[in-house]
């Protein structure tokens, strides 16, 4: 459990990568996938945040969406990775790789060397 | 009055203090789904507004009404307003169908050559058709008639931004 929220910015950044990392194990559907963020450590994701991203991914092709009837309930709609979400996925993961070791192999640097 | 099912209350017995803890919460549910329900349909609203397809409004507001059921939190903190709302989820828009263009410029066009008509004919059949007056009257009808028309498209951006700024 993390002591204080993330600062938007960071949120802003890296939220979309991590939702798609959450849609990898399956087809998976709104309430899950920000229920499973917030296990990760990432805070209460709103719908308002979660639903006009995945609606970005629908339009670009990387996740597939598809609504199953809920058991005596509404139903749900359901969403999965897409061959090209699953290379977009395995992309941007090794690329926020790099980038977070630059981030931190700055950060290590001592006053001398960032000169 | 209406009593707080969380205010200790001696007097009440353990299973009329539980009832009224219920008949708290079902308020409070009660309450929480007009809103939702209020919101969902400000959502369609929005969408509508900006041409978003049918199926489209109708999928993203069963979402919207899922995650909310799921969650049980309140649209407006979940989603903010129906406005912003519908502007964050960008949607694609429909432009008017070509066959519907054809039809609306038929139809139009047909109302406008029967005004046009009725205005030549008024006069003659009023007073016959020999007379200047009704030949200058004919020029005159045509003209303010061509005129008219030309000016449609100009007079109905600033008409629509009058009775809605920032429509058009």
């Amino acid at each position: 459990m993390q002591p204080k929220p993330w600062p938007a910015d960071w949120m802003r950044a890296a939220l979309s990568l991590c939702v798609l990392r959450t849609l990898a194990p399956g087809p998976t559907y709104g309430y899950a996938i920000a229920t499973a963020l917030e296990a990760a450590g990432f805070g209460a994701i709103k719908g308002g945040t979660l639903y006009p991203l995945l609606t970005r991914f629908e339009t670009a092709g990387w996740i597939a969406a598809e609504w199953r009837p809920g058991a005596g309930g509404p139903g749900r709609k359901y969403f999965s990775l897409t061959d090209d979400g699953q290379q977009e996925l395995t992309d941007q993961a090794a690329h926020w790789q790099l980038f977070s070791t630059t981030v931190h192999d700055h950060l290590q640097k001592g006053p001398a060397e960032s000169l | 009055m209406t009593s707080n099912p969380r205010d200790p209350d001696n007097s009440m017995s353990g299973s009329a203090e539980a009832d009224a803890r219920a008949a708290g919460i079902r308020l409070a549910e009660t309450e929480r789904e007009a809103t939702t329900t209020a919101w969902l349909e400000q959502l369609t609203l929005e969408l509508r507004l900006l041409d978003v397809p049918g199926d489209a409004i109708g999928d993203a507001v069963a979402s919207a009404r899922e995650f909310l059921i799921d969650s049980g939190a309140r649209a407006d903190e979940s989603f903010g307003s129906p406005k912003s709302y519908a502007a964050k989820l960008d949607l694609p828009t429909v432009p008017l169908a070509q066959g519907a263009k054809g039809n609306l410029l038929l139809n139009s066009g047909m109302g406008a050559v029967g005004l046009v008509v009725l205005a030549q004919a008024v006069l003659p059949l009023a007073g016959g058709d020999d007379l200047l007056v009704v030949k200058v009257w004919m020029l005159l009808s045509l003209a303010g008639m061509i005129l008219a028309l030309a000016l449609v498209p100009l007079l109905i951006p600033r008409w629509c931004a009058s009775v809605q700024p920032g429509c058009c």
